[in-house]
């Protein structure tokens, strides 16, 4: 019997790697990080300050955040709670930028485009007289040669590709910033089908469940304690904003404690809840924040590539640059949609698990109007029995074993 | 081949071409006439037997032709006889030169090379027109139709990215429903007009202001195609009409 030695499969399999450059991951996250730079540098520059594509006034854009009242208690709670509607607001808005536009094609995308259609309506004439004099050599150079190869074919297709790019440029940049919209936008529309609550799924569109998730968020963390601070309850949280006003005038007249808490009087009172709210949306909004920025990278990403497809693809067609093809566009596109997806998807669940998190507590705090200190009591005593039973048993302690030498 | 004489081939007759015709010579009481047409029996046997071979049907053809030329013989001359040979020759050469080179015209053409040829031209001439044709409907570099800096929709529309709309709006508002679900009471944007498009789309890319642009006319081509006659006022008595053709895309119309 004849031993054959060989190189080490694990060796082989290490080479092989390393002949393949690098790992998807590091593609992944370079990419990320170039989509947040170039993103980051073109909110600092700002070179589009045109009007954004329209989109519908919410009601959490028409509610008035004021409260009446002097004092340092006062103006705590009026600096506290205006900061709770900011930090909702803002964190409600990066959502809905994500599911309305894409930022870069927003930012510099249209502006380009449109520079680069009127480049080419200046220049047209030489620049199709050198595509059309590039391609019939392209074509000259594959049909009349004698080496087989493929590497025309590309050129041919590349220069194909720049061409739709030169001649159709608002186009591209529009279906790229589309593909990045309709992404998170399928998500929320698929999302909501398995939502417990059958309303938000029963609304049609992602816009109007968007709206519909985006109004209770609003509701539960902005709408209920700015009524707590106006009131002392929570009758204003659901009232329109454009008829809060008329609806809070309506109460002061009738209910004195309602007068007492909207003039101003319960500083103290109004300076907790507000920090308590303040505190209670702080983790939930940095998150949604945190994911909007995520999935606008990811919305970069998807616009670039998407936008490089006509040059890139084209390169598949060449055996030996298929599997780079496939490394440093495909799978970069397809984790860059799927990293889209599962951020807007994030986002729904933080939003929907703040809102029954929040909906949870104000029914509790429902149950214990009232009641809070014979719960407590029933609680400490419960708990203390349930202690003194572990003692008589034994079985709460520890058991302690002394041996000779020291304790095992 | 035709202007050579062949040395005589000993299973052939010599010269078949100039063998006695039977047909002509039909005195059986002649001796000579007889021999003659034994020889042309001998000679048609020969041809036979040489049919065989790869010339076999030139040399047929040749042979009648010469065959048919002998049994004038008798009746035209030497002189003339060979005149005429003469020029049947040429012909036939020139019909030989003629059906070789169109042999090799055709080889050529159903040759590599001449294929290849093909393939460039038809290649190139689908990529010219790709190429022009791409030109040709390329994007417009103005904007797309959409709403002027003055226009009253801008009002309702638009917060960019990073712009928070902080103050409550002003605008009246239809009262919510009474069952207070999200939505109830929304107030919608109202999509630009086909007509209002081709305006403001005729006024960005002419550069001139909004308000001295009007459409006359719109007809709808189809549910998603409209097509709007404008008129502007370019100043100092100047009117042009234009027809501008809008569509229906996915954020309204547009000039397309």
């Amino acid at each position: 019997m004849t031993l054959r030695r060989g190189r080490h499969p694990a060796r082989q399999g290490r080479g092989r790697r390393q002949d393949a450059g690098p790992a998807m991951a590091t593609v992944l996250v370079a990419y990320l990080v170039a989509a947040f730079v170039l993103l980051a540098t073109v909110y600092a520059l700002r070179p589009h300050r045109g009007a954004a594509p329209p989109a519908p006034t919410w009601d959490y854009q028409r509610e008035t955040v004021a409260l009446e009242g002097g004092g340092g208690f006062n103006a705590y709670a009026r600096w506290a709670v205006r900061s709770t509607a900011w930090l909702t607001r803002g964190s409600i808005e990066r959502q809905r930028d994500v599911h309305r536009l894409s930022p870069l094609d927003f930012l510099a995308g249209e502006a380009g485009a449109r520079a680069l259609a009127g480049w080419r309506e200046r220049h047209r004439l030489p620049l199709q007289g050198a595509t059309l004099v590039a391609a019939a050599g392209l074509a000259a150079w594959g049909t009349m040669r004698r080496r087989p190869g493929r590497v025309w074919l590309v050129a041919l297709l590349v220069l194909l590709g720049l061409t739709v790019l030169v001649t159709r440029p608002q186009t591209a940049t529009r279906l790229a910033g589309q593909a990045g919209v309709a992404v998170p936008n399928l998500v929320l529309r698929g999302g909501v089908q398995g939502d417990p609550s059958g309303s938000v799924a029963a609304t049609p569109g992602a816009g109007a469940t968007q709206r519909t998730i985006a109004g209770r968020y609003w509701t539960a963390f902005v709408g209920e304690p700015l009524s707590r601070l106006q009131t002392g309850t929570t009758v204003l949280a659901t009232a329109p904003p454009a008829g809060k006003a008329g609806v809070l005038g309506f109460v002061r007249g009738r209910v004195t404690a309602v007068g007492d808490w909207a003039v101003g009087r319960r500083g103290l009172e109004r300076a907790v809840i507000a920090t308590l709210a303040l505190a209670y949306v702080v983790p939930f909004a940095l998150l949604l924040v945190v994911l909007a920025m995520l999935a606008a990278c990811a919305q970069a990403m998807v616009w670039l590539l998407c936008l490089a497809g006509p040059l890139v693809a084209p390169l598949a067609v060449d055996p030996r640059r298929r599997r780079a093809v496939l490394r440093l566009w495909l799978l970069p596109l397809a984790a860059a949609v799927g990293l889209l997806a599962c951020s807007a998807l994030g986002a729904l669940v933080v939003v929907r698990a703040a809102e029954l998190a929040h909906a949870a507590d104000a029914y509790l705090g429902m149950l214990l109007a009232g009641s809070t200190a014979p719960v407590a009591v029933a609680v400490l005593v419960v708990r203390r029995l349930v202690r003194r039973a572990r003692g008589q048993d034994g079985s709460g302690q520890p058991k302690v074993i002394v041996a000779r030498g020291g304790v095992a | 081949m035709a202007g050579k004489r062949r040395t005589p081939d000993p299973g052939r007759t010599p010269n078949p071409g100039r063998t006695p015709n039977p047909g002509r010579n039909q005195d059986p009481g002649r001796p000579d006439r007889r021999r003659g047409r034994l020889a042309a029996r001998a000679a048609a046997a020969a041809r036979g037997a040489a049919a065989a071979g790869r010339r076999a049907t030139a040399a047929g053809h040749q042979a009648s032709a010469r065959a048919s030329a002998a049994g004038r013989l008798g009746t035209v001359s030497a002189g003339r006889l060979g005149a005429a040979s003469a020029g049947r020759r040429t012909l036939a050469a020139g019909r030989r030169a003629a059906a070789a080179a169109g042999r090799r015209g055709l080889a050529v053409a159903r040759g590599e090379t001449a294929r290849r040829l093909g393939r460039l031209a038809a290649l190139t001439l689908a990529l010219a027109v790709l190429v022009v044709v791409l030109y040709e409907h390329g994007d417009v570099p103005s904007a797309a139709a959409r709403p002027a800096a003055g226009d009253p929709r801008a009002a309702t529309a638009p917060q960019g990215p990073g712009r928070a709309a902080t103050r409550p709006r002003a605008a009246p508002r239809p009262p919510a429903a009474a069952d207070g679900r999200a939505g109830a009471g929304e107030r919608t944007v109202r999509p630009a007009k086909p007509a209002e498009v081709a305006a403001a789309w005729y006024a960005a890319r002419h550069g001139l202001p909004r308000n001295r642009v009007r459409a006359l006319q719109q007809d709808r081509l189809s549910a998603r195609r409209a097509r709007v006659l404008v008129l502007a006022d370019a100043g100092k008595g100047r009117l042009r009409t234009a027809l501008v053709h809008v569509r229906l895309g996915p954020s309204g119309w547009e000039v397309r």
